[in-house]
């Protein structure tokens, strides 16, 4: 297993996600990308803009929910889609890291599903074998 | 720690008790189509699901029968957590899962038994066109309904955006206001819909800036998922009488509608999910899922949802009046008719996501419940004066969708609803296989070819959510309705075959 991932798990009604990093920040930039996969065709999208995100939260868990949400509003709200996260950084209640991609171009990008929400759904951010792991539930 | 047993954990301050992993869960069979889950360890009542058993037997395949058993533990919890045969697993609340509160005993609301998709539900509506009226026209009709009704991931401005105050409007008045100040509909429309399309406590002033501006421009969409517009025919009529009531018969053409509240509605279960998250600590309630957290309903916390819930509750009978008169429209157009040889009439709308107020007796005692239903039907029977007069002979009707490729049925309300069920029923097939393994199966396929032999013509935004909703991922829809048939629940009337199908 890389040092970090994540992997589309069975889950019967809605969307979930194994993600597996060697660090925090690590663990939040693969949820990004997890969840960009499944809303559209990922790897089209190009670093052209910089949107720099910052949520709050008061543990690790909601962070990450938030963290998300946020992503997924700058498709649904900005019509903007995300390819990757970077400089994640974690302190303290703030998670702040910087979002690359572009605007929708419907001629290039193929998207797929709208989700309803990042669910708190058995969400516990846990430190195994070295790595930080988690299971994330996607309402769709 | 063994396989049964609870750990209690601190967690960034909250106070939740997790499971170290699978729980196995005792089910013992009480009746024909129930099955029991004895109380144990901090569930306040027990579980009871409607299943037959080879249903039972796919149920214990996931991880739903945990779920009943984590609502078991809410304070106020009146009789059984409950799950209806279309039960799977969902978050927090299973999907198909009841639960009725007592506020004056405590109860709570949880914004995990409503759902994110608040007021998701369906709406029936029956036509005067006949089956030879329409083959032949159904792809262009599909197309028609597919420009018309914007559906997919971001889907909006099927009609203008609304202003600040009049999204205000809306959330206070429901389907009325699109009725009344949009000309979208009638009266009889409102007559026919649940609630008459609004929930009362509506307060717009406890749902936040960002929940309404979400909703200004996606009013008349559909989303994605397991959302649609359908086009079927009544192909069995398993009730004359209440058929005839409902204006059916074998051949009646007929749309249904399922969507619900969008963004707003889901922006609303986020926001208050936050503040539940900080109830729990406030009143010291343990719960073996964060995803359940909730309020006493008295409390300040309680109450505001409740109002909030009720704007996005309206915004979705608001949403789907819209897209029924667009429907409309797409129909006249296509067939070149006008209202009265259309003579598209709502049946009935029925909300599958929801928590409300009702009385039900309970040992002999009349009481105030706080119903919740996430992925169930409300269904009272034939004579309850809470359902509209020009139905009240024959029950209020229950519109619960198969899949996109076999069928749908309505049912009506039966008197076992009231004594097992707090007037609930099923809402769907319910899905047998995850998205991911549906998705799989579908590789390499002509899913559109392939639902094309079928009969039905399917429009989509999406070819992954035309494979996540192919029908082998869900249960036979039948199996569930004569479930709910054989308790008592719910009578079926008629069943529909789907011909044309719009997906996100």
């Amino acid at each position: 297993m890389t040092a970090s991932g994540y992997r589309e798990i069975d889950h019967t009604a809605d969307l979930g996600f194994d993600l597996w990093a060697d660090s925090m920040p690590s663990l939040f930039a693969e949820a990004v990308l997890a969840l960009s996969e499944f809303c559209y065709e990922r790897t089209s999208v190009l670093w052209v803009e910089e949107r720099i995100l910052e949520v709050r939260g008061t543990d690790p868990e909601e962070q990450l929910v938030r963290w998300l949400q946020e992503t997924y509003m700058q498709l649904e709200s900005g019509l903007w889609l995300t390819a990757a996260a970077t400089d994640v950084v974690l302190k303290g209640e703030v998670v702040k890291g910087t979002l690359h991609g572009e605007p929708i171009d419907p001629a290039r990008h193929t998207l797929h599903s709208e989700i309803k929400a990042i669910t708190y759904h058995g969400l516990k951010i846990v430190r195994e074998h070295g790595l930080w792991r988690t299971t994330v539930v996607v309402d769709v | 720690m063994g396989s049964r047993s609870f750990a209690n954990m601190v967690c960034g301050g909250l106070r939740w008790l997790s499971m170290s992993r699978r729980r196995s869960v005792r089910l013992h069979q009480i009746g024909e189509y129930c099955w029991e889950i004895p109380p144990s360890s901090g569930m306040r009542v027990p579980g009871r699901i409607f299943a037959s058993e080879r249903m039972i037997r796919d149920i214990k395949t996931d991880k739903s029968l945990e779920q009943v058993v984590n609502v078991a533990y809410l304070p106020g919890i009146v009789g059984a957590s409950l799950a209806m045969p279309d039960i799977h697993w969902g978050y927090g609340f299973p999907i198909g899962g009841v639960a009725a509160t007592d506020p004056a005993k405590g109860g709570v609301i949880s914004p995990g038994g409503v759902g994110y998709d608040i007021n998701c539900g369906v709406r029936v509506l029956r036509t005067e066109l006949r089956k030879e009226d329409i083959l032949g026209h159904v792809p262009r009709l599909m197309d028609a309904l597919f420009e018309a009704v914007p559906a997919g991931i971001g889907s909006s401005n099927a009609i203008k955006s609304l202003s600040v105050d009049e999204m205000y409007k809306l959330l206070s008045e429901g389907a009325e206001y699109v009725v009344r100040d949009c000309g979208m509909g009638s009266e009889e429309d409102l007559k026919h819909t649940e609630e008459n399309g609004c929930l009362v406590d509506a307060d717009p002033s406890h749902v936040s800036d960002r929940a309404i501006e979400r909703g200004r421009r996606q009013l008349g969409t559909l989303g994605s998922g397991n959302h649609f517009l359908e086009v079927g025919i009544a192909d069995r009529i398993f009730d004359s009488r209440s058929a005839a009531t409902l204006g059916v018969d074998k051949g009646t053409v007929c749309v249904l509608i399922h969507c619900g509240s969008r963004g707003l509605g889901y922006q609303v279960c986020d926001d208050y999910l936050s503040v539940m998250n900080r109830a729990v600590i406030k009143y010291g309630i343990e719960l073996p899922d964060r995803q359940l957290c909730c309020a006493p309903i008295e409390s300040n916390e309680g109450t505001a949802y409740l109002r909030a819930m009720a704007c996005a509750a309206n915004y979705a009978w608001a949403n789907r009046q819209a897209i029924t008169h667009l429907a409309r429209q797409c129909f006249m157009e296509t067939f070149s008719i006008g209202p009265k040889d259309l003579g598209m009439v709502l049946i009935y709308d029925v909300c599958h996501n929801v928590a409300k107020f009702e009385e039900h007796t309970v040992d002999g005692q009349l009481r105030t419940l706080c119903v919740h239903r996430k992925g169930a039907t409300r269904a009272f029977p034939a004579g309850d004066l809470r359902i509209p007069t020009s139905l009240r002979a024959v029950g209020q009707p229950v519109l619960v969708p198969g899949d996109m490729g076999r069928f749908s049925y309505v049912l009506t309300g039966a008197p076992g609803a009231l004594q097992h069920t707090f007037g609930s029923t099923c809402h769907g097939a319910g899905r047998v296989m995850s998205r991911a393994q549906a998705k799989r199966e579908s590789r390499g396929r002509d899913l559109f070819g392939e639902m094309a032999e079928r009969g039905v013509t399917v429009r989509a935004a999406s070819r992954r959510t035309v494979a996540e909703e192919m029908p082998y991922a869900y249960k036979n829809v039948a199996d569930v309705v004569n479930v709910m048939a054989g308790a008592g629940v719910s009578d079926k009337v008629f069943r529909l075959k789907p011909v044309g199908v719009i997906k996100g």
